[in-house]
């Protein structure tokens, strides 16, 4: 059985050697603590330089057994005290003055008076030549 | 249709022979002016002409005398008709009608508005303004703002008023085109009397006043005659415009008018889109956000440095965090600082109340006690932590933390997390209570535990809570990942057959490629076909080319260590089976680096000929390269392997794999070619010629190398025309002294290595012309004997001379032999060799004088 260098230091396959240094030093804290465990200060020391050393996208592995297979399923979706749902930033303007609205509005009368004239002055009449 | 007195009727006009239609442009006294397609006008007098066999093509009532030719001129123009009658006689004729008649020419000028020939005005006899005028008329009658502007600058500015009303016709046209100057100059003078003057003055820029504004459109509306009533759709529109009013439905006027609508808080309607919000003051966009009406989809509508800040006005979970700095984005910073764990971040931020509160939090779940306080936490947010605070106690005095999960606690899943990675598994353990009480959290830790406890090597114990897990999962993502901490349990107890199994379940419907990948693992030792199965679908399905490769490299060396094993699709173990035939077929053609390339298509060139012969491979990006050629050709045959070999110049660079396998196939065909020469084999020939096509072709051959297939090649080749009697041809002496050129420059070392199988090569070629030369001479000298007797009874002095050139040519012949034999001599150890041969220099030279003497 090919050793497994993610499970030997107790982190999940893919992990980033910067996290697996940290992983390294906390179970190397662990065995002073308690030399139980399945594995020696050489097997985490050989572990570490496994992932220190590799030089391609642990996705693209097919050696070592994948634990997690699917990290997702081990997501817990929802807000609560531990991560509180985001809030929209306070306003950071003033209200819209009256001159703004205002402007606005002369903008509006002049869009409807486009309006009306394009609607309302219909076909020229002939006798209209004439009408004067 | 023609006007009653006749101008413009169609005739038929005979001269002479000829017979041609005629448009009738005058009549008067008894005769009439006919006009011809030729241009010509003719008189005839009523009784010459006949019956009008027609009207103008456009049967419409007209006004004026002449009404008539304008028909037909707008006939002729629109292709309505293939009379082509001359539109400038045409129209000359009409004005000339009308001309000694003010009230006639008004009335041409009627028809040639109506039929779109206005443009003929200036024809009239009319004042130049009433030209102009008509002119204008014309223009706004069928929407031509060019003309309409080339008129309106013939009249003068303060006269006309129905003239605005044109304007305002032409307006949609106007409005894009840079006249300003010239419509103002036009319509100011009518601004007091004509509201419709008014309002083209304020689209033409003119300043006003929201009061102002609106009572014009108000003023406009009733002046043009609009529907202004209340369930009209201007009312809403006009409401808008007066301050304080809330219209809550109608149909918006524009971007102005819909902002309007948005931003009034009494307003349901309103949608806004994207233009609309372009170059919208920050300020009506925070107006817009307040009031909920401001779509998160518009915020990439507004310029582009207020993105970062609407963003965060409407979804500040996607501001990314260097933005949130910029912006002083502290209650989202802090917030992201409590996700993540982030105490050094919050202790930065130690002045924001929010930040205490999160540093108290993080404070409580990193010492497990409440030592620091509970002050700074939230009011609301007290309960849950000091349920969280109380199972922390629990476990801390060793007792069983179960009674303690209450409902509030577990019913905030963002506790989960933090109760998993503060308590070990063995402190929190999935108890039947917890099961019953609580499943989805039972759930949740059994599947997060066996995780820990594989990373802690317990996989007794990581099997046990994966099987709790599986106890309680539906979801079959859940139940996947529990089979997969399951099988890596087993398979770390040496349980290798139960770990297969659980993984094949979890391969059942929806699968990843880490499952595929975690077979390929567990079966690799038990059942490698298996594994190569899985891995063969992995390669198939996975996302990038590099895990394909992984996995295919993978089912190669697990099928390179177990080949003693049958697989399916093989009939031996040596045989190239179904499961790794397959990816690595599919492989080849993929976008794959050209090293991998090169290792599968080398495979395949040995296993899977009659595929990669028969393969169509201009979809590989690697199909014109030298790999491709080369172990196409190997798959294809040997010989055009050399030729692919031989096509590489020497001095030209390769790579060094290219150079390597003419190495190594050289060596294996002269170690092949010594073999041969030992045994009876029906290879022989074959070979022969392989050895000798490499080293009569291959300039990238090694000296040394070169020798020895030439010399073992020459060596095997003449112990084949030994067996069958065949001579050998002077390619071979040439071959043969080539060898030994080419052993000259070799060092003494590689001499001395060679000089055994110089030697045997020589004394092979020297029985082959030994034996070959038996039969040529006793050739030679009947044919000798014959021609002597010939030459005596030679009965004329051609025949004579034709036997003289026979005895030439076999005196050459044996000279020839005499040659080649000689120059053999020297390089023939063997002594009875050696012997034959001189002898057989002996009887070549006695022919030789005997031809001569006969010349």
């Amino acid at each position: 059985m090919q050793r497994n260098p993610y499970l030997i230091l107790g982190v999940p396959f893919g992990t980033h050697r910067d996290d697996a240094r940290r992983a390294f030093a906390l179970a190397a804290k662990r065995l002073r603590a308690n030399s139980d465990g399945p594995y020696a200060v050489e097997d985490l020391t050989w572990a570490l330089q496994e992932i220190e050393s590799l030089d391609k996208d642990p996705a693209n592995i097919v050696d070592h057994f994948r634990v997690p297979a699917d990290p997702v399923v081990f997501h817990v979706d929802g807000p609560g005290v531990f991560r509180p749902e985001p809030r929209c930033m306070g306003r950071r303007t003033t209200a819209s003055d009256s001159s703004t609205l205002d402007r606005l509005r002369i903008e509006a009368a002049t869009e409807i008076l486009e309006l009306i004239i394009r609607e309302y002055s219909g076909g020229v009449d002939i006798d209209l030549a004439y009408d004067t | 249709m023609a006007s009653s007195n006749g101008i413009g009727e169609l005739f038929v006009h005979k001269k002479m022979l000829i017979k041609q239609n005629v448009v009738r442009v005058n009549r008067g006294g008894g005769t009439n002016r006919l006009l011809s397609r030729n241009g010509k006008l003719v008189e005839v007098s009523d009784g010459d002409l006949g019956s009008a066999i027609g009207g103008p093509p456009i049967d419409l009532p007209v006004r004026s005398a002449a009404g008539g030719l304008i028909a037909w001129i707008s006939a002729i123009r629109s292709k309505l008709t293939d009379e082509n009658f001359s539109v400038a006689v045409l129209a000359s004729q009409a004005c000339e009608i009308s001309s000694m008649d003010l009230f006639q020419a008004r009335r041409l000028g009627q028809d040639m508005i109506s039929f779109g020939t206005y443009d003929l005005v200036g024809g009239l006899a009319l004042p130049e303004t009433e030209r102009a005028w008509l002119a204008l008329v014309g223009a706004a009658r069928w929407g031509d703002a060019q003309s309409g502007l080339s008129a309106l600058a013939g009249l003068p500015a303060a006269s006309y008023r129905a003239k605005v009303k044109l304007i305002g016709r032409l307006w949609p046209w106007f409005r894009t085109m840079n006249v300003s100057a010239l419509l103002r100059k036009h319509i100011a003078p009518f601004a007091q009397q004509d509201p419709l003057a008014s309002a083209l003055l304020v689209l033409l820029g003119s300043p006003v006043s929201v009061e102002t504004s609106a009572a014009l459109v108000a003023t406009l509306a009733n002046a043009i005659g609009a529907d202004v009533g209340e369930t009209s759709r201007l009312r809403a529109s006009l409401r808008r415009l007066e301050r304080g009013t809330s219209p809550r439905h109608g149909t918006n006027a524009g971007r102005a008018d819909r902002l309007l609508s948005t931003l009034d808080p009494g307003c349901s309607s309103g949608t806004l889109v994207a233009p609309d919000v372009t170059d919208l003051p920050l300020t009506l966009c925070d107006d817009l956000i307040e009031l909920g009406r401001f779509p998160p989809g518009l915020v990439g509508a507004v310029a582009i440095e207020s993105t970062p800040y609407l963003t965060a006005r409407t979804t500040p979970a996607l501001v990314p965090d260097v933005t949130i700095d910029d912006l002083g984005f502290e209650e989202e910073k802090i917030r992201r600082a409590l996700v993540r764990r982030d105490m050094a971040t919050l202790q930065s931020m130690a002045h924001h109340p929010a930040a205490k509160h999160a540093s108290a939090l993080l404070d409580i779940v990193r010492q497990r006690t409440n030592a620091a306080g509970t002050d700074n936490v939230l009011a609301e947010d007290r309960p849950v932590v000091e349920d969280l605070l109380a199972v922390y106690r629990t476990a801390e005095s060793g007792e069983p933390v179960e009674l303690k999960l209450t409902d509030r606690l577990l019913a905030d899943v963002s506790v989960w997390p933090v109760l998993h990675q503060t308590l070990s598994a063995d402190q929190l353990p999935v108890t039947c209570g917890l099961r019953v009480r609580q499943p989805a959290f039972a759930e949740w830790l059994s599947l997060a535990n066996a995780r820990e406890l594989l990373y802690r090597g317990r996989w007794s114990d990581a099997v046990s809570s994966a099987r709790s897990c599986l106890e309680l999962a539906t979801d079959e993502a859940v139940r996947d990942e529990a089979l997969n901490l399951l099988a890596c349990g087993l398979f770390h107890r040496g349980e290798h057959e139960a770990a297969i199994a659980a993984l094949e379940k979890a391969l059942e419907d929806a699968y990843s490629e880490s499952l595929l990948a975690n077979i390929g693992v567990v079966a690799a030792d038990l059942q490698p076909e298996l594994a190569a199965k899985y891995l063969g679908k992995l390669a198939s399905e996975a996302p990038t080319v590099e895990l394909k490769l992984a996995a295919v490299r993978r089912i190669i060396t697990m099928w390179s260590s177990n080949v003693t094993t049958s697989w399916e699709g093989s009939a031996s173990g040596n045989d190239f089976p179904t499961v790794v035939r397959e990816p690595v077929r599919s492989l080849l053609l993929a976008p794959i680096p050209l090293d991998d390339f090169r290792q599968l298509i080398e495979l395949l060139s040995f296993r899977d000929t009659i595929w990669l012969t028969s393969t169509d491979f201009s979809t590989s990006p690697h199909a014109k390269t030298l790999e491709a050629k080369f172990f196409l050709a190997r798959a294809d045959n040997w010989g055009k392997m050399v030729e692919v070999m031989a096509s590489i110049e020497r001095s030209a660079s390769a790579p060094a794999w290219f150079d390597r396998e003419i190495e190594d196939f050289s060596n294996f065909i002269f170690n092949t070619t010594i073999e041969e020469l030992q045994n009876d084999s029906t290879e022989k020939p074959g070979t022969a010629e392989l050895a000798l096509k490499i080293s009569d072709t291959v300039k990238r051959l090694d000296p040394v190398l070169d020798a020895k297939l030439l010399l073992a090649g020459s060596t095997l080749l003449l112990d084949c025309f030994q067996a069958s009697g065949t001579t050998a041809s002077e390619t071979m002496a040439r071959r043969l002294q080539r060898s030994r050129t080419l052993v000259k420059t070799l060092s003494a070392e590689a001499q001395d290595a060679l000089a055994g199988m110089m030697g045997l090569a020589h004394k092979k070629l020297a029985f082959n012309y030994a034996l070959a030369s038996i039969g040529e001479m006793d050739a030679l000298i009947d044919r000798v004997n014959a021609l002597a007797d010939r030459i005596r009874r030679a009965p004329d002095v051609e025949t004579y001379q034709a036997k003289i050139r026979a005895a030439r040519l076999t005196a050459e012949r044996a000279a020839h032999w005499r040659s080649t034999i000689a120059g053999l001599v020297p390089h023939v150890d063997d002594t009875d060799a050696r012997r034959v041969l001189q002898e057989r220099l002996e009887n070549l030279r006695s022919i030789e004088t005997e031809a001569l003497g006969m010349i």
